[in-house]
């Protein structure tokens, strides 16, 4: 496979404003014009300064946010979903096989242990539930979250230990495309270079990467190519 | 969150229904499709026509008009309104089940709680007494109470325990499709966590399709795959359940969604 010619994400000429109806019908423009793509096996950051609608992009992407216009092209399997107009039911295809999402943070459901959480994904997929179990106890571990605390629910986990969790479970399946939304800003060294290397394996194995990274030296060397958003003017 | 795949045929397909009562309207022109495996959360306030629109929607209630389109086990698509009662009786012992969010509405209070899930089984021709106590009590376990309860009446049971009864009695029968109305209401929170966490487990495993109204957003959040948000009887805003309450479109949407106290 050709890296540079196998595009997974065509993002196309996509527009976003928020419209705060219950605020006088404010209108927030946050990015218009936006046209990306990304190919397998590699690893894009998206870059510009706090406020200039990252994670809105990154969201949209993965059909959590509408967007005003344009297209957003995911391949999934031999087929093309435009996540800007797919049903519902599309979209949870494609958040099942195709494109792995990690948040900022984690949301944790009452009762369930770290360890299911992460096993989640694969679980859904039909993978055999010890043999889920055991692949997201292999990449807690790896991340270095304490086996004591597997069984339990990361409600009460410290913010890097929930970072972790949510990397783990982002990781846990091989998706072709995956979005990680700063997943090093609060991990400290060792952890940040674990990640790293995940991220860097995952594009070895032709994953298509969008990324939200601050830290310069996580951006170096993951060998990731820039994307820069800029400021739109606020309406008035 | 629960994922499902891209199906071909819709198990329920409703068609501009709508109820009154005399002049009021109560809830009108919703049409929607659900597939097998989906889950449905309707929300909205008190008063935003969600219950009539279940009831209508499980034959509790004949609507005003429109359509309510089965895929039938045995026919294929049936509207439910045009079956005859002893049909829409048979629908709902075997392929419905129906959460109400009193327990009390939904349980037979004067028999044991084996005899309540037991009872369901005997209704689709289960005949033989061991095999019928053995699935009581296996279904007690799943749903979390003591099997040595299983001879008590429900009436001597808290309120998160007849309400996991209640969906034990339903999800005996493996119904293809299941209809809550404020499934974890009136519950302390750390009951409902208990109570949340059972249901998505259960919904997940056996497949099911559920139709979940609730007016609690995080309900919705953590066991519905698509959310309709009815303001007035009508529908004001669908889509993907995250899409909705991250991103809502509609004026009233984005009230309830700001609305919601954070702890």
């Amino acid at each position: 496979m050709n890296a540079a010619t196998f595009p997974m994400i065509k993002a196309e000429g996509i527009t976003k404003t928020f419209v705060l109806h219950n605020q006088g019908g404010q209108r927030i423009p946050v990015f218009s014009g936006i046209n990306l793509t990304v190919n397998a096996g590699e690893c894009v950051v998206l870059n510009g300064p706090s406020g200039t609608g990252k994670s809105t992009l990154m969201r949209a992407l993965y059909g959590n946010y509408l967007v005003g216009g344009g297209a957003i092209l995911v391949r999934h399997g031999d087929d093309w979903i435009d996540m800007s107009r797919a049903l519902p039911q599309e979209i949870l295809s494609v958040r099942k096989h195709t494109m792995g999402y990690v948040s900022q943070f984690l949301r944790a459901i009452p009762r369930v242990p770290a360890l299911d959480i992460v096993a989640e994904p694969l679980v859904a997929l039909g993978e055999d539930e010890i043999k889920a179990r055991t692949r997201a106890g292999e990449l807690l571990s790896r991340l270095r979250v304490p086996e004591n605390l597997w069984s339990l629910a990361p409600a009460t986990f410290s913010g890097g230990e929930q970072q972790r969790v949510n990397i783990a479970r982002g990781f846990v399946v091989d998706f072709p495309i995956l979005l990680l939304d700063e997943p090093t800003a609060s991990l400290d060294a060792k952890n940040r270079e674990t990640v790293t290397d995940m991220i860097r394996e995952a594009t070895a194995r032709g994953a298509a990467i969008v990324g939200i990274f601050h830290d310069e030296d996580v951006r170096d060397r993951i060998g990731a190519r820039l994307y820069d958003i800029k400021l739109q003017e606020q309406a008035a | 969150m629960m994922t499902i795949d891209i199906n071909a045929a819709p198990l329920l397909s409703v068609q501009n229904l709508g109820k009154d009562y005399g002049n009021l309207v109560a809830c009108t022109d919703v049409s929607f499709d659900l597939w097998p495996g989906e889950v449905l959360g309707i929300v909205g306030e008190s008063g935003s026509g969600k219950t009539t629109l279940l009831n209508c929607l499980s034959a509790q209630l004949a609507p005003s008009r429109g359509a309510v389109i089965y895929d039938t086990r045995v026919d294929g698509p049936r509207d439910i309104l045009e079956m005859t009662e002893s049909e829409r009786r048979l629908l709902m012992r075997t392929d419905w089940g129906l959460v109400r969010q009193n327990p009390r509405d939904g349980l037979r209070l004067g028999v044991s709680a084996g005899a309540n899930v037991g009872e369901r089984l005997m209704a689709v021709g289960a005949r033989h007494y061991g095999d019928i106590r053995a699935e009581a009590a296996n279904w007690l376990q799943k749903v979390e109470i003591d099997v040595g309860r299983i001879d008590n009446v429900p009436s001597t049971f808290s309120g998160g325990m007849q309400q996991r009864l209640q969906i034990a009695r339903n999800l005996v029968t493996e119904p293809r499709l299941v209809f809550m109305d404020e499934p974890t209401g009136g519950l302390d929170v750390s009951v409902q966590a208990r109570l949340l966490d059972l249901l998505r487990g259960l919904v997940t495993r056996l497949g099911l399709s559920a139709i979940i109204v609730t007016h609690d957003l995080a309900v919705a959040r953590l066991l519905a795959h698509r959310l309709m948000v009815m303001r007035h009887g009508r529908v004001v805003e669908q889509g993907l359940t995250d899409q909705v309450l991250d991103d809502p479109q509609h004026p009233y949407t984005q009230l309830l969604v700001s609305s919601i106290l954070q702890p």
